[in-house]
């Protein structure tokens, strides 16, 4: 990759006489704590009066770098590995005109020829200016050159205050902000950089962000979902962000405290057992999670805040960890520059639904600086579905010489009533509404909580040489409880005898506090040969949990429990360790291959163990099973990118990923029982400059040992091997300045090939060898289109702008279990704005056209009126996603 | 939703379900069409124990919910069913006419084993159970058999009803009479509403063990019995046995039953020996056929 870099570097303004050329360079004024010299230079200029009272120093600002597109890495210096940096002094004119550029330290002449011609072709600067008139002025620059990456060929620099006109078309390029500078007077104040002639400092300041120290990129299934299109279409939350993601489909079907359902590739990664997810390099998901094994909730994020959304799909990469088996979704927080400042924006909208957001990213500040709380509630789109959350986020990022450092805080809580299942049966036949709750009091009493804290350091090293580092550490806690009825009242009661028919109410309570730590150091590049350059990364990542479960059954309403099911600790260490070399091969070949093994240890502490429900006498031992196991597991990461044209790139990836087990399940000594994953995939992505990006790519996977939702325990439970092929379709269009799109079509096979035999309990299993895995669909598709530019350039000073976002998303009909196909899905949300000044006027359509659609579908038995003849048979559960509604927002940004 | 983007949406839909095209699930919501009926000859005179005939004039009973599982024991082991019938009607189990009972719900599949209620069904979530309607044109009651025990040349109508219903101590909320695997009951729950299921009741087996014989005597009056039947003669006798009255039930068309003397009829109470002999069988008797065939076109 060829990264750039512009160190802080003061410029020269000489003074002199108004008007009056010195060497070419106008005066930029004296600076307010001129020394000597630069009295003397004042004395040159006339004779001013010794009595009068000395003027004010008219405010100075120094010139600010507009676009900083990279140089270019010299071709006959690729093979060297170095990555020097040259200083230069630019020359600007009052209009920030590059005049001449000179090296004042230089490198290889390669290299300052090309630093010189890249500032004084592309570089495009706004001027000095003194009292407010622009001035002609010189500044120091520092152009870093790093080793070009196959993606650097598009890589253009973004100032912060005109982003939107330089859409990222790479997601694999440096994305370079300038800060805004420090008032002249600071940087004169800096004496340390100044000249020793005393000459007036004009400060600028730049930076490159961490993604050139490592590229993320594996496989033929990585993608980068960038601002512009994640603020295209309207979001309800957070983790709507997904749905830009290809292949990707979330919903929350269990209410505002409970983990969005996410489907990835065809995986029913239910509430993220599948996908490896981390915000802002914290992990996510919760291993052994009493709801679902690596649970995942993303109500925390808040969309504003979301820099960018980088995936890995299928498991390629080294890094990639526990969970990562339909692939990583990795969120960046960050807040651009031309949204810095404040931010207070209040929404209301249908069902009473009710939004404030609260953010502050200090101008000036770098940009993953910010700090932001979101509140929500809504009275919910039918019965008992209201709900209350909070979030908070809190990001700050510092850099000291070689190392930028990042903290980050994130606080969540919510709480809400949830409507559960009704039987579609019971909806045709009109028993019960579709947004309905049963009117059992076991339903009506259905709900959920959750609080979360996850806090996080992390430090990114840069070496001179090229190596660079990575870690960080990082802790978490989090509570979670629901009762849900997912069965109305078939359930007997294991611990009490002869009570039965109480209603099924599934009480689950999880706990867990959880540290962990990351590291990484990429070495510098090796150049063995010409045209050969090796890299060597080598990382760990681990993390130590405490979990706390239960599960029993209440009788509601007063919560009585009439059977318990789950009463256990975990504690759980896992350690990954990995190492990849990375092999560049001319211009046209990357190759990737490197290991992952982890070390898995728990122990479990079950305190309901060796109780043999209403069978054996407990007059023999006392109950409980304490027990501990182990496991470790290895697998090999590979992938290579061939780029046989400058606008066409072939990829390919392997890898051996893996899932831990819920630890609750273990037996003692047993080595525990990775779910493994195998895939690969094929695809090639052509890109058309700024304006088009389009990737295609087939894949295989196969899993070990799936898991699907298990009812009568509300929980999932294994279901075997199954394998995946499929192909995925993506693209970026952004034809216009104003006019961004994208657009993803995923299809796959998804098939079952071991499941569980039948038993004298379960002669007739759900799953049968070679069925398509339920809820999966085998189609999904998802368009976002986003319209934003200027209506009117001057209305009372200034300027009105608009903005149209239109989302759309398909999912063709998803098998179920014991037969029968779930509905297909299709949502249209749309939304519009203007901004006028500080102010933001907008509303945002959700399901536009009222489709009914069930937010998860099940097939399953269950019996809901306690009055009459049991169902045995399985029937169609769902639970109802959000009709039509909307929110209107007023936004002001002072 | 404008029609243009409703056609785009079926357009997509319908591609998507082509790409899907392979999709297998194995299994498929079908349903079972269910009837009933008696057999053709349970009106005719059988014999029952001990050398009464008896012969019947009406077998009602309340049939139903009915549920077919996967496995060869039901019971608790069905708590998930192949197919669900959750009504009950009244059969005229000496009707060989089939009585159409609707369709039952179903998944496909392999049914191998069966389990029904007789109108009266046990509930997990209440202690008394749950009296269909059918049932309760019956008086509340399961079976209702009338008909008449013939024995030594007397004829006694007789009516006898009984209540089958689970034990809530033993096993609440589960079906009380379900299939045995040496019943051999398997067969296939076809996809398309292709299937069909018949279950022909024959009522005379549930009586096999009923004592009609002992209604009867033939005994002179003794010490200690007040009333005595010397076959068809009705006699009232005095605390020592000796003879008071007499009279001939035949001549007034009745029957001498023991301890009652002449009588035009009988209501079996519920806890004699042919009502716990009917409930018996009804419950561990014979199982009625079922046929589990593929549907025919009407």
């Amino acid at each position: 990759m060829l990264a750039l870099a512009l160190a802080f570097a003061p410029g020269l303004g000489r003074a002199q006489d108004a008007g009056v050329p010195d060497a070419g360079v106008p005066d930029a004024g004296p600076p307010p704590d001129a020394g000597p010299s630069d009295h003397a230079a004042s004395d040159d200029a006339g004779a001013p009066d010794p009595h009068a009272d000395p003027p004010p120093p008219p405010r100075l600002l120094p010139p600010r770098v507009i676009t900083s597109p990279p140089p270019h890495y010299p071709d006959d210096r690729l093979g060297d590995g170095a990555h020097p940096t040259v200083v230069l002094l630019v020359t600007l004119d009052e209009h920030g005109h590059v005049m001449s550029a000179t090296v004042e330290h230089g490198a290889e002449p390669e290299f300052d020829a090309a630093a010189v011609e890249a500032v004084t072709r592309s570089w495009t600067f706004a001027p000095a200016e003194r009292g407010g008139q622009p001035i002609a002025a010189r500044v120091r620059v520092a152009v870093h050159f790093e080793l070009p990456s196959f993606d650097a060929a598009t890589t253009e620099a973004i100032e912060g205050s005109h982003p939107e006109s330089h859409p990222e078309m790479n997601p694999a390029r440096p994305h370079v902000h300038t800060n805004d500078p420090p008032p002249a007077e600071e940087a004169a104040a800096d004496g340390a950089d100044h000249e020793a002639s005393g000459e007036p400092a004009l400060g600028v300041t730049a930076e490159v962000e961490g993604a050139g120290q490592r590229e993320e990129e594996r496989g033929a299934g990585a993608f980068e979902v960038d601002r512009d299109i994640l603020e295209a279409a309207p979001r309800q939350d957070g983790a709507d962000l997904l749905l830009s993601v290809p292949g990707v489909f979330a919903a929350r079907a269990e209410g505002l405290a409970v983990g969005q359902r996410i489907n990835l590739r065809g995986f029913d990664a239910e509430h993220g057992q599948d996908i490896e997810l981390t915000v802002g390099g914290l992990p996510v998901n919760l291993p052994s999670h009493i709801h679902g094994q690596g649970y995942a909730d993303l109500g925390f994020l808040i969309p504003e805040v979301v820099r960018r959304v980088q995936v890995t799909e299928g498991v390629a990469d080294p890094r990639q960890g526990d969970f990562a088996v339909a692939g990583s979704v990795r969120f960046e927080l960050g807040v651009e520059e031309r949204r810095r400042g404040w931010r207070v924006e209040s929404g209301y909208g249908l069902f009473h639904a009710f939004r404030q957001l609260v953010m502050f990213a200090p101008e000036g500040e770098r940009e993953e600086t910010f700090g932001a709380v979101q509140y929500q509630r809504t009275d919910g789109y039918g019965q008992n579905r209201g709900g209350d959350a909070v979030s908070a986020i809190v990001q700050v990022g510092a850099r000291d010489g070689s190392w930028r450092w990042r903290g980050l805080g994130i606080l969540h809580g919510a709480r809400a009533d949830l409507a559960g299942v009704v039987r579609a049966d019971d909806v045709q036949a009109g028993r019960v509404g579709f947004y309905d709750s049963y009117p059992v009091t076991s339903a009506q009493s259905q709900n959920a909580l959750s609080g979360r804290f996850l806090g996080g350091f992390f430090g990114d090293w840069r070496g001179d040489d090229g190596a660079n580092a990575s870690l960080g550490l990082w802790v978490g806690a989090d509570a979670f409880r629901v009762q849900e009825n997912f069965t109305g009242f078939i359930q007997r009661s294991r611990t009490l005898a002869g009570v039965a028919g109480r209603g099924d109410l599934i009480e689950q309570q999880n706990q867990t506090l959880s540290a962990g730590l990351l590291g990484r150091y990429r070495s510098a590049p090796w150049r063995p040969f010409d045209e050969v350059a090796a890299r060597v990364e080598l990382g760990l990542d681990g993390r130590f949990d405490h979990v706390g479960q239960t599960q029993n059954l209440l009788g509601a309403p007063r919560n009585q429990t009439w059977d318990r099911r789950v009463d256990a600790s975990i504690l759980g260490t896992q350690v990954g360790l990995w190492g990849e070399v990375e092999l560049t091969i001319t211009d046209y070949l990357r190759v990737h291959g490197g290991l992952r093994a982890a070390l898995l240890l728990y122990e479990i502490d079950d305190r309901l163990g060796n109780f043999v429900p209403l069978v054996r006498p407990m007059d023999e031992f006392i109950m409980g099973f304490r027990r501990s196991a182990g496991g470790a597991t290895v697998g090999p990461r590979a992938s290579a990118e061939l780029r046989p044209l400058d606008w066409l790139s072939i990829r390919a990836g392997y890898g051996h990923g893996y899932r831990s087990p819920q630890a609750r399940t273990l037996a003692d000594s047993e080595a525990a029982p990775f779910t493994e994953v195998r895939g690969a995939d094929l695809g090639a992505t052509a890109t058309y400059g700024r304006y088009l990006r389009v990737s295609v790519a087939g894949y295989w996977t196969e899993l070990s040992d799936d898991v699907a939702f298990e009812p009568r325990e509300g929980r999932l439970e294994r279901i075997g091997a199954s394998r995946r092929l499929g192909a995925v379709l993506y693209a970026q269009a952004r034809p216009l300045d104003w006019l961004v799109g994208a657009l993803s079509v995923t299809y796959v096979d998804a098939e079952l090939l071991e499941p569980p035999p039948p038993t004298a309990d379960d002669p007739q299993p759900a799953f049968t060898e070679g069925q398509n895995l339920p809820y999966v669909p085998p189609v999904v598709i998802r368009a976002d289109v986003g319209v934003n530019g200027p209506l009117i350039a001057d209305v009372l000073g200034e300027t009105l702008t608009g903005r149209i976002g239109i989302g759309y998303s398909f999912l063709s009909p998803r098998p179920l279990p014991f037969g029968g196909f779930a509905d297909a899905v299709n949502l249209l949300d749309a939304s519009a704005g203007v901004g006028w000044g500080p102010l933001d006027l907008g509303v945002s359509f959700f399901n536009l056209f009222d489709q009914r659609w069930a937010a998860s579908e099940f097939l399953f038995t269950s019996s809901w009126d306690p009055t009459g003849i049991p169902d045995r048979v399985p029937a169609r559960h769902l639970s109802a996603g959000s009709p039509f509604r909307f929110m209107v927002t007023l936004g002001v940004s002072p | 939703m404008t029609r243009p983007l409703q056609i785009v949406l079926r357009v997509v839909a319908s591609l998507a379900l082509l790409l899907g095209g392979c999709i297998d699930t194995s299994v498929e919501a079908t349903t079972v069409a269910l009837s009933a009926r008696g057999d053709a000859d349970a009106d005719a005179p059988f014999d029952g124990r001990n050398g009464a005939t008896i012969t019947l004039q009406r077998a009602d009973l309340a049939f139903g919910p009915l549920y077919l599982c996967a496995g060869v024991q039901a019971g608790e082991h069905c708590d998930e069913a192949l197919a669900q019938w959750t009504d009950a009607a009244v059969i005229d189990a000496l009707s060989p006419e089939p009585q159409a009972l609707g369709p039952m719900e179903a998944i496909t599949g392999t049914a191998r084993s069966y389990m029904y209620d007789l109108g009266i069904t046990s509930l997990l979530t209440r202690d008394e159970p749950l009296v269909s309607e059918a049932a309760g044109s019956l008086g509340d009651a399961s079976v209702v058999i009338e008909g008449t025990a013939e024995l030594d040349g007397q004829a006694l109508p007789f009516t006898v009803r009984v209540r089958v219903e689970q034990d809530a101590e033993v096993e609440q909320g589960v079906p009380v009479i379900r299939s045995a695997e040496a019943d051999g009951f398997e067969g296939a729950l076809l996809p398309d509403d292709a299937s069909s299921l018949e279950v022909a009741f024959d009522p005379r087996p549930w009586l096999a063990t009923a004592d009609f014989a002992s209604l009867f005597e033939d005994r002179p009056c003794a010490p200690g019995v007040p009333i005595a039947c010397a076959g068809s003669l009705e006699q009232t006798c005095d605390a020592d046995g000796a003879l008071v009255t007499s009279r001939e039930c035949a001549d007034l068309g009745q029957a001498c039953l023991r301890g009652v003397g002449c009588a035009a009829s009988l209501e079996v109470g519920p806890d004699s020996q042919i009502a716990r002999a009917l409930r018996a069988g009804v419950e561990a008797g014979a199982r009625p056929l079922f046929t589990l065939r593929p549907e025919t076109a009407p």
